[in-house]
Parts: structure tokens; C-alpha cells; sequence
């Protein structure tokens, strides 16, 4: 059961039906209210970053600043493809059981990464 | 006339102006829920009972000066909203209430529905990144942590039903015959069902960031997270999107886990929404039964349990199919 890609021509439609909808409201959100309710007078201190009130501590946020969890990142990368394998398999692997086996090998491979970097403690907020 | 029926389909029913209204019913039920257990009246004066609230709520936001700060990237902050709507909108047709075969169903939907469903937390880590203010940055970075850790758990679960229908369409999925067979196939089905139905519906609720996981945008610590630079219509479009997203994540979850029965299209779209409204309950009595954890307690908790536990369970569901041969 092999799916050409054309199959997926649809969702790409509906994704650009649905920007252009969003599209058309912001536009025409734009264009139609601020004659009659919308006041648009922005002055420097409205377009500066919020920061509750109090003068600005920094100038912008291009700061570097640490990522907590990136482990959880690399493992949420495994992961999600190890998902991305196993439901085509899944929904199908009746009609050949003997690949059971072979997926299971495949899992448990994973869950010994995933019992190592558990011990490693990467899952643990690090100071 | 086809173009006419695809237009009206992505416009009108299951489309748009349909996914609109059932946004804003859902709101409107869910803060009447919260508001009823936590002993107030939620939402009164506005239509009946309060029912056009959420719709006022939208207007106003639409009426409201639209700012773009002086330091964001103009384009990037001006189109993440449209991003995120788009995907929860397409996301939306997916869900078969009124079935044009060719665009909202085909093999392997399932999987590009949860897809769908994952870009509105990736536009809005952006949307913070180019706000370029502190309590954004800080907000997006907890949002994508976040996705980090129920993500998983959420594909798991989604796999259960797949693998007892034999599967991966959702409709197929719906028309399974799940109360054919010997008793204790179904009682290990049923089994299965609930745990997964368990993990996917406390993943939707990371997915809204909501109470109890609610620490992206928690207005104690970060002030609005991601948002905290957006005012007027494009806030107004997140807002509805978030809604949106209740919606169609629910009716997802509505349509894969929970029973279905063969009684006809325009039944079974009344049934589908009827079960879409249970999950919703249910995430409102998540909402008013937790406080709010931290990002670090969320990690742990997806990771060391609801990702074990599902996964254990799909193990489970495997066998019990292999055994039916």
C-alpha cells in the first residue's frame, strides 16, 4: 500500500485555503475597522518591549541564555521518528508476524538509550 | 461544481465559519463549566446565558490598536498567527464530519492530522523568538520544552486505535467493528482504549497550555509567554486559534477513542460533535481540579511516566493483535 504523493496534494490545498482565509481577515480586519473604531497612534515608548512598567534592563532579547532540556530535545527527536517508523508498521505487520521480532529488537534498542540518559540524569532540571 | 463543493466545504461546514462557531461554543462552555465549579456564573450578559461571550471577547480584540514592536521582525511576527490558524484549521477538516473522500480522507491521515496539530506550538515558539522581548524569549523556550514532552506520549497514544482498527485512515478507525469478537479481546481493548485515551487527553491539554500545564504562558511568571507583544487582531488570532485548536483537537481525540457506530453520515457527524463536547468536559474538570506545575515537573512527568505507560500499553495492544491472527 504505497501512497504517491498526490494523495497529500489535498492537505497542501487546505493548508493554503485556510492561510488565505486568515490572510483575507487580517487584511480586511486592517482596511474596514480602523475608519470607524481603531485608534493607530504608535509612539516610542508603546513599541518598546514589555517589561511590566520599569525602564528597559537590556536592549532587546538577542541574548544568548541557557536552553534547559536540550537532552530532552535530542531524545523528543528519537522519539518522534521512532513513532514515525513504527505506525506504518503497526497499523499492518499481521500479514508478516515474524517482523514483530525485528521491531521489537528495534524498541528495545531505544529503551535502553532511553533508561541510559534517564540514569544520566538528563531528564532532571540541571543547574 | 466541484470547485463550488471544495470551496464550501473548506468555507462553510467543516470548514471555516463552522469551526468558528464551534470554537466559540466551546468556550463559552468551557468557561461556564470552570466558572459553575468554581462557584461563580462565568459568562452572563452577552446573548443568551452569555453564549455570544467569546464572540464579544474577539470583536473588542479586533477593535483594539494593533501594535508591532519597534525591535520584532515585522514579517515573521505579522505571519506566525496566520500560521498557526491555517494549521489548526486544516487540521480541523480533516476530522471526517461530512466526508469529501479526497480531502478528508486517505491512508495515513491519522498521522498528518497530529502533525497538523504540532505546527500552532512551532509558529508560536517563533512568534515569541521574533518578538525579541525577554518574557517572550523566556515563554518560547518553555513552549517548545513543553511540545518536547507530551509530544511523544500523544503519538503513542494515537498509535492504540490504529492498531486495533488495523489502520492508519480515520475513518476506517471510526467504522472499526470493535464489539466483534471473543470477550476477553474486547476487555483488553477497552483497556487499552482508556489508558490511551487517558495519555492523549491530558497531552491535549499540554497541547492548549492549560491549567495545570499552563507554565508557557503563566501570567504570574512570564506575563503572557510567547503573546506577550501581541495586542489587538493578531492576539485576537491566536486567541481563536487556541480555540480552534480545542475544537479539533478534541474532535480527534472524540473520534479515534471513543466508540463509534455505524448509523449514518448525518448521525454519526451529530455523535462525533456530541463526543468532541464530552472531551471538552473533561478537559475543563482538568482545568478546575489542578494548579499549575512547573516546566521541569512536566518534563518529568511526560517522560517518566505517561511515556512508559503508553508505551507499555502499545506493547500490549501488538500482542493482543498478533494473537487474533
Amino acid at each position: 500500500m504505497i501512497q504517491p504523493p498526490a494523495s497529500f496534494l489535498p492537505v497542501l490545498i487546505l493548508l493554503l485555503l485556510a492561510l488565505f482565509v486568515g490572510a483575507a481577515i487580517l487584511v480586511l480586519s486592517g482596511i474596514i475597522l480602523p475608519r470607524f473604531l481603531k485608534p493607530h497612534n504608535p509612539r516610542e515608548g508603546k513599541l518598546t518591549p514589555y517589561e511590566c512598567g520599569v525602564p528597559l534592563l537590556q536592549d532587546g532579547a538577542r541574548h544568548r541564555y541557557s536552553v534547559k532540556f536540550y537532552l530532552v530535545a535530542m531524545l523528543f527527536i528519537l522519539f518522534d521518528v521512532e513513532v514515525a517508523f513504527l505506525l506504518p508498521w503497526a497499523v499492518q505487520y499481521k500479514t508478516h508476524l515474524a517482523s514483530f521480532w525485528g521491531m521489537l529488537l528495534f524498541v528495545a534498542t531505544l529503551l535502553i538509550g532511553y533508561v541510559y540518559a534517564w540514569g544520566k540524569g538528563a531528564l532532571d532540571w540541571e543547574r | 461544481m466541484d470547485v463550488i463543493k471544495v470551496a464550501f466545504f473548506v468555507l462553510v461546514f467543516p470548514g471555516f465559519l463552522f469551526q468558528f462557531v464551534m470554537a466559540a461554543a466551546l468556550e463559552w462552555m468551557d468557561r461556564k463549566l470552570y466558572a459553575r465549579m468554581q462557584n461563580r456564573v462565568g459568562p452572563l450578559y452577552t446573548g443568551q446565558s452569555g453564549f455570544l461571550q467569546p464572540v464579544a471577547d474577539l470583536v473588542k480584540l479586533f477593535a483594539k490598536e494593533d501594535l508591532t514592536p519597534a525591535a520584532a521582525d515585522k514579517f515573521m511576527f505579522n505571519l506566525m498567527p496566520l500560521v498557526a490558524l491555517a494549521a489548526v484549521c486544516a487540521s480541523g477538516l480533516l476530522v471526517p464530519l461530512w466526508p469529501i473522500k479526497p480531502f478528508t480522507s486517505f491512508p495515513g491521515d491519522i498521522i498528518v492530522d497530529a502533525y497538523l496539530l504540532a505546527i500552532p506550538s512551532f509558529a508560536l515558539f517563533l512568534a515569541g523568538w521574533f518578538s525579541s522581548s525577554p518574557f517572550s524569549l523566556i515563554g518560547a523556550s518553555r513552549v517548545l520544552t513543553q511540545l518536547f514532552a507530551y509530544e511523544v506520549p500523544f503519538f503513542l497514544a494515537l498509535l492504540t486505535p490504529a492498531v486495533i482498527a488495523g489502520s492508519w485512515q480515520i475513518t476506517e478507525i471510526m467504522a472499526f467493528r470493535w464489539w466483534e469478537g471473543p470477550w476477553w479481546s474486547i476487555a483488553l481493548r477497552m483497556v487499552g482504549q482508556t489508558i490511551a485515551f487517558g495519555v492523549a487527553v491530558t497531552c491535549l491539554q499540554a497541547k492548549l497550555e492549560r491549567v495545570p500545564f499552563d507554565a508557557p504562558e503563566a501570567e504570574t511568571e512570564v506575563v503572557a509567554g510567547p503573546l506577550t507583544e501581541y495586542s489587538g487582531k493578531k492576539y485576537g488570532i491566536f486567541r481563536l486559534e487556541k480555540n480552534i485548536l480545542m475544537y479539533t483537537g478534541a474532535a480527534l481525540v472524540a473520534a479515534v477513542f471513543l466508540p463509534s457506530f455505524p448509523i449514518g453520515a448525518i448521525l454519526g457527524g451529530i455523535w462525533l460533535i456530541a463526543k468532541t463536547l464530552v472531551v471538552v468536559a473533561i478537559l475543563s474538570v482538568i482545568r478546575a481540579s489542578f494548579a499549575r506545575i512547573r516546566i521541569d515537573q512536566i518534563v518529568v512527568f511526560s517522560w517518566k511516566y505517561l511515556a512508559p505507560l503508553s508505551l507499555l500499553q502499545f506493547l500490549v495492544v501488538l500482542v493482543l493483535k498478533a494473537q487474533q491472527g
